[in-house]
Parts: structure tokens; sequence; C-alpha cells
């Protein structure tokens, strides 16, 4: 592209100010998605998230013909325990593991034979989405206080082996082979990472986030003891579980500003994921008592340091509004899944960035001209009143239809002009 | 209300658990035990999405499996309320299990007699599902996206047996919606497990 770094410049701009709740010259979309854009190109959702060079390739084609403000190919997190529990002993290769595990694709699942993740082409067929489902927890029900006491040696002794197939017996050939395969792996990530800074320059590829801040409540749930079994931890071990996310929080904390930094310096942009999945689960006085309180932690240290939290309330979240008013107003965008974003605007005031607003399903099953009848509608009741990103739910538009795609991104960009 | 309903709605794991043994230990019933521990859950689906949200619903499934596993041994040959089968399953593709989990404990708590299926379950299942246990009610589930498509192949693949016109089928899950049912043919979509369980009692007229 020509004019890539003036358009790269304009697109950081204008989601900045939406974020900062000033108006932008036109309301900006941003999107996850990793499997839309191999569709697109004509790419196995195995190679999407196998093959580095297919990846970029896809990256760049869906950058150029469709040029939205922002938008992230998602990968996965499998190796982020790795990246942790290193962190006592080298925090630079710590964050270097962290940051290779969101963005390095699927080999690390290979090389360590991870329990969290069906991977396309492996577990699952190879147009298949990447799923994270734990068969029976990581932890055991009587390791609470082993994690509350000592977090690092409870993630290095209990959680690796057995997170880790291949690291389950640690002095094993099979162990010390696949650390050194892992190692390998990680030392190309940082001409990886290199090859891609260029080519969001080229492109004008702008990344919705390349950072990542878990929240204790869901790094617990997705790591160590599933969500329906954590739900019921909630009931048998409450006062475990909090003493555990707070423990947990600065850790976490820490990871967000670490990656934002290294996504600061790549891209230009200051938002940093903070993914919350368990909002879903939770009645608004669990929500209070075990989720929010580290939430609102870690937000605010992100604030403190320079970021923009890109909170990512997956799920159904309309029972939660209230409470998320206590987040810091015109400091971070609020992305929503299945919440009525008018709704969400109503509650929240004109104090806040809010982003989401067309349902997959529109995508998926919709018309180009429904398309366009709902987007011109959603930005008429959205465009005054505080600022807006048009978005979808979290990499969920894997089976939209091109034209319906199309007709969305037409029209925000003729008709989300201020 | 009994103490039994009334601990289940109270989620007093330990409680229930107490009462349950203490009472089948005196020799009551356990016809009347179980109708307690049902009351109590459908009284926990009734303010479902109000008060009660999935945290809770997990774990009142969990109180009313642990209360099932101490009544199912002197339950044997009694004869309980049955609502009919339901057929249910995560479609293909998708291996996310936790709202059919909890729609087949609320069912299972209501008297109906269900078939899980399990998770990824190719069309041909559901219809070889039908076929063996001609069930009045299909429910069809998945977490993501990607199972939108897979819902819409089983639904025609029973079309295609000729059975449609034999069980209404519902879809749930986090991104189903009406735009989804029109596209994949259900006859009904919900976000929310319980309120899949009052449209199938409904259907099959036991509301």
């Amino acid at each position: 592209m020509d004019n890539a770094e003036e358009l790269r410049k304009a697109k950081i701009q204008r989601m900045e100010d939406a974020a900062a709740v000033k108006v932008p010259d036109r309301i900006p979309i941003g999107i996850a998605t990793s499997y839309f854009p191999a569709k697109y190109a004509g790419v196995s959702y195995e190679e999407m998230w196998y093959d580095n060079n297919k990846y970029i390739e896809v990256g760049a084609k869906f950058c150029r013909d469709f040029n939205w403000d922002a938008v992230s190919f998602h990968r996965s997190f499998e190796s982020v325990p790795i990246g942790l529990a290193l962190a006592s002993f080298d925090a630079d290769l710590a964050i270097l593991v962290a940051v290779n595990s969101v963005l390095g694709g699927g080999a690390s699942h290979d090389i360590l034979a991870d329990v969290y993740s069906s991977n396309p082409g492996r577990e699952v067929g190879k147009n298949i989405e990447s799923q994270w489902v734990i068969k029976k927890p990581v932890m055991n029900d009587d390791e609470w206080d082993f994690l509350i006491e000592k977090p690092f040696d409870f993630m290095t002794e209990t959680i690796l082996p057995r997170a880790y197939k291949n690291l389950a017996d640690k002095s094993s050939p099979t162990a010390i082979g696949s650390l050194i395969k892992f190692g390998m792996e990680v030392g190309k990530f940082p001409g990886f990472l290199m090859e891609m800074a260029g080519k969001l320059k080229e492109e004008a590829w702008l990344p919705y986030y390349y950072a990542v801040a878990p929240n204790p409540l869901d790094f617990i749930g997705a790591f160590y003891r599933d969500f329906d079994v954590l739900s019921l931890d909630l009931y048998r071990h409450p006062e475990k579980v909090k003493k555990a996310c707070e423990g947990l929080a600065p850790v976490l904390a820490a990871v967000g500003k670490m990656t934002g930094k290294i996504s600061l310096d790549v891209t230009g942009s200051r938002r940093v994921f903070c993914p919350i999945w368990y909002n879903t689960y939770l009645s608004p006085e669990k929500f209070k008592e075990f989720h929010f309180p580290y939430i609102k932690q870690i937000v605010n240290e992100l604030v403190e340091a320079g970021f923009t939290p890109l909170m990512s309330f997956q799920g159904r979240s309309d029972h939660l509004l209230e409470i998320y008013k206590e987040l810091p107003a015109g400091k971070v965008i609020m992305w929503f899944d299945k919440t009525d974003v008018v709704k969400a605007r109503e509650v929240l005031g004109d104090k806040y960035c809010i982003a989401g607003g067309v349902p997959c399903s529109l995508l998926i099953s919709g018309t180009p001209e429904k398309v366009k009848s709902h987007t011109e509608k959603l930005i008429n009741n959205m465009k005054s009143g505080g600022t807006f990103i048009v978005s979808t739910e979290f990499n969920g538009m894997g089976d939209a239809k091109v034209e319906n795609v199309k007709a969305m991104t037409e029209t925000v960009m003729n008709y989300g002009k201020y | 209300m009994d103490e039994i309903s009334e601990a289940i709605k109270e989620l007093e794991e330990q409680k229930v658990l107490k009462l349950v043994k203490e009472r089948l230990d005196a020799g009551e019933d356990p016809i009347k035990i179980l109708e307690a521990c049902r009351f109590g859950m459908a009284e926990i689906g009734k303010d479902a999405g109000d008060t009660i949200f999935l945290t809770d619903l997990i774990m009142a499934g969990e109180i009313f499996n642990e209360a099932m596993a101490l009544l199912m041994p002197k339950l044997v040959g009694s004869s309980t309320t049955n609502l009919g089968k339901v057929v249910i399953g995560t479609v293909e593709g998708d291996i996310h299990n936790i709202g059919k989990d909890i729609a087949i404990n609320f069912l299972k708590a209501e008297g109906f007699e269900v078939v899980d299926l399990g998770v990824d379950v190719p069309a041909q299942k559901f219809v070889d599902a039908v076929k063996e246990h001609n069930p009045p009610v299909v429910g069809m589930s998945g977490l993501l996206t990607l199972s939108i498509e897979p819902m819409k192949k089983s639904i025609d693949a029973i079309a295609a047996a000729g059975l449609r016109d034999k069980v209404k089928v519902i879809i749930g899950g986090e991104r189903t919606d009406e735009e989804v049912c029109k596209h994949v043919g259900a006859d009904a979509w919900v976000n929310d497990a319980i309120e899949g369980v009052k449209i199938i009692k409904a259907w099959v007229g036991g509301a």
C-alpha cells in the first residue's frame, strides 16, 4: 500500500479517539476473527493455526481487501502456564514465552501435548475451530492451599506435569526433549515478530489487540479447574477461591503491562486484551465477590501505566452493567458479545466507548440487505452519546458469508462518518 | 415447602444430603423424597436469569445428582413421574458440554428420561437416536457459532429420514437466536437451558 503509514496512523488515531470518548472522524470497525480470513483466503483452519507464513499472508490479504481499523487473528494460549512458571527464573524469557503462546500458533500444542486445546487438523477436523475444553480438572480439590501459599511453585510442580502430557515425567527424555524443542520454537519467535511488525506497517494492519491481561477467576477456570468445577468451588471453598485470586491479580497485571509494552512498540496500539468469560455465569452478587474486584485491580494498573484495557465481556452481561460503571470512564473499551449495546449505552451513559452490535448469526444466516439495514440502524442508535466501535462477538464469524461481511464493512465506511 | 426442597432452593449441599440420608434411614418413601428434590429444582428454575445464574444452576444440578445417587438404590422398581424421552446432544464440531448438562439435570428433575448423545454428535447419530428412541423432542446444543451449520445439517438429516414431523427440535446455546432458528429449521431456540426445559415441558403437555 502506497499510503500505508498515513492510513495506519489514521486508524490508530480513530481507535484512540473512540476509546477516549472523543468523537473520531468515523465510527471505527474492530474485530477479532481467525477463521473468516482463512476461509476468505482459501486456507484451511489448520494452516491458519500452524503455518506462520500462511498466517501472515492471510492477515495481509484480509487487511488489504477489507481495510478494517483494527483486526486480530487470534490463535491460542496453550503455553501461558509455562511462561508464568518461568517468571521467578527469568522475567524476559517468561514474557517471551507468554507472547509466543498468544501469537505463535499451534506448534507448542504439538510439542508439549497440552490438555487444554483441541486444534484444527489435530483433535478436531482441519476446518473446525480450535476449542478450549479441559476434560478433567488439572488442579485437584485439595490443592487450593498450595496454590494460595506458593503460586509459582504450584504452577511448576503441580500444573505443568499435568497440563502438558509430554512433561508428565520431568526427568524423562520425552520431557527434556520436548522442552528443548519448545525452546527452539520460542527461539524462532522474535524473527516472526519482526516479520509481522514489517507486514503490519506495509499493509496498514492494526491489530485490535496484541497484548493480553487475563484475570484471576477466568485464569483459574481456564487453566486449573474448568468452569463447571470452579462453579462448585464458589460454594464449597469461597474463601480459598478469593485468596487464590488475590495472589494471582498482581502477577496477571504484570503480564498485561509487559505484553502491553511489546504491543505498543510493535503496533503503536495501547490496547491490552482483557478476556472476561465467567461474567456470564455469575449473579451480580457473586460477580462482585469473586470476579470484579480483581478485574478492576488489573484494569486500574493498566490504565495507570498508560494502556487501554479492551474488555471483552464474552457471553451475556446485561445483569452486570451497573457494576461496570465502576471502571474508569474514557479509559477502557467495553466490547460486548450478546449484551445489547443499545441497552448498555443507556445504562453506562456517554462516558464509555462501547464495541459490538453486529451478531455473527446475522453475518452467517442473513443477507447483505439485512446486514446493511441492521448496521445502519445500529450506527444511528450508537453514533451519539458516547463513542462506539462496530464489532462482532469474539472470534465468532468463521462461517460468515463474504457478501455479508462486505455489506457490514461498506456500511460502516460510508455511513459511519461524523 | 418441604425442608429438602427449601435446602435445594438455597443450594445448601450438605444440608440436602444430610436430610435425604436421615429420611431414607427413617424409612420414608423414597418417591416422596425424590418429589421434594424435584420441587426444589423447579423452584430454582423459576428464578433462572432473574436471581439465579449459571453457577447456581451448575451447583443445583450437582446437589440433585448427589441426592439421586443416594435415592436410586431405593427407587429400583418404583414408578415415578415420566414425562417421556428427550434426545439431546452438542452438535458436530462443538465439544462444549456445560449448557447441555445443565439442561439434562433440569430435564431429569422434571421427570424426563434423557438420552444424552454427548458432544460432537454427527447428524446421523441424531437420526439413529430418533429412530431408536422415538422421542417427542430433540435438543441440539452448541456454544460456538460453528455449531449453526451442523445444527442445520442435523435437522435436515432428520427431515431426509422422514422423521421431522415426528419430533419437535429445540436448539440452545449462547449464539442461537431467531435468525439462526429460522436458518436451521428448528421449532424453538433458547440462550438459557431452563427456558428450554420450560418449552419442552409445554410441548409434551406437562406444563
